[in-house]
């Protein structure tokens, strides 16, 4: 028996933004319409992509602030 | 608290513009809360585990180093996610050699549900000096955020530093609604008078956002708050009385609403 399966044109923003935020959420988000969706998700994709390129430039940084004797062991911990 | 003050949180987050996020206005703020803690727990931990590390580094400088680093090297935002992961002594040190304005700009980036502990540990002098800087800045968008999380002796020391304004626009935007009769019990007896002032003369803009904030108020609060607008003036009583009318709040002001009717 053929299933039939209605396609929504939301569904992939939803699951965008689910796979954004890590999860479900409430009901009247996931209602919004699609061009919301893709635009709520591409901001937080955005935000994280922005906190790891300024973390990556702030700890590289950091370094010329630390005593050049102990730079080693900082580099080390901080995993760079 | 409002869908805009709410959606003025989220726009912080996220490095954003509010206006970006004008579809989401009528959303109710619970939903919007969600969302936003949400996403404050997807960056958070993000790079949680470079943020652990930060942590550990800090303790092989010295707190100057330290100090030095934060400012020049990491600024508010990066400073705002590790103070999430630091011992809250060492947060403590820290945040005492840091200027008042930088760490006003931390607060304004903190999770204050991450920072508990450092809010716990913090002497009550660093964070009324912090709630006068965002004060003069207006930022009570951020104040309001630290309502739930300060502990009673910050609080009250804080609450007695503002103004009346200062303290209903905070109330304003707090995440726990429930608290603004303790912060009232707070308020000294002196600065009464004031606070009636700023609710009996409010523009409407300021009384839209006010005066929902009454409904917090228990009933001890609210015969404080009569006895004080008994003074005014019959004409002002009205004024009042129309504005927590159109508010929809003058039902569920019991003593208050006497007071005011009368």
């Amino acid at each position: 028996m053929e299933v039939q399966v209605t396609y929504e044109p939301g569904d992939d923003a939803v699951a965008e933004l689910r796979k954004q935020l890590r999860g479900t959420l409430p009901a009247n988000v996931e209602d919004l319409d699609a061009d919301a969706l893709w635009d709520l998700a591409g901001a937080m994709r955005t935000a994280r992509r922005r906190q790891t390129e300024h973390l990556i430039q702030a700890t590289e940084a950091s370094l010329s602030h630390v005593p050049r004797l102990i730079r080693p062991v900082v580099r080390k911990v901080i995993g760079l | 608290m409002t869908a805009a003050a709410e959606i003025v949180k989220l726009a912080r987050l996220l490095g954003e513009k509010p206006e970006r996020f004008e579809y989401l206005a009528d959303l109710p703020v619970s939903d919007l809360r969600v969302l936003r803690e949400k996403a404050t727990d997807v960056l958070f931990d993000a790079n949680r585990a470079v943020f652990e590390r930060i942590a550990a580094a800090s303790k092989l400088v010295p707190t100057a180093v330290t100090v030095g680093v934060a400012q020049k090297a990491f600024g508010p935002l990066l400073c705002a996610r590790v103070a999430g992961v630091l011992e809250p002594e060492r947060a403590v040190d820290i945040a005492g050699r840091l200027p008042v304005d930088f760490l006003a700009d931390v607060a304004a980036e903190l999770d204050p549900r991450r920072a508990a502990g450092v809010l716990a540990a913090l002497p009550s002098g660093p964070v009324v000096a912090v709630g006068r800087e965002l004060t003069r800045r207006g930022d009570y968008v951020t104040m309001g955020r630290f309502i739930g999380e300060l502990p009673d002796s910050a609080l009250r020391a804080t609450v007695q530093a503002l103004d009346a304004e200062a303290i209903l626009r905070t109330a304003a935007f707090s995440e726990n609604e429930d608290r603004f009769a303790e912060i009232f019990a707070m308020v000294p007896d002196t600065k009464v008078p004031e606070i009636a002032r700023v609710f009996a003369s409010a523009s409407d803009e300021l009384a839209e956002a006010l005066l929902p904030v009454l409904k917090g108020l228990d009933k001890a609060g609210l015969t404080r708050l009569a006895a004080a607008v008994k003074e005014h003036s019959p004409e002002q009583r009205a004024h009042f009385a129309e504005l927590a009318e159109q508010a929809g709040v003058l039902a569920e002001l019991g003593p208050l609403a006497e007071v005011l009717r009368a």
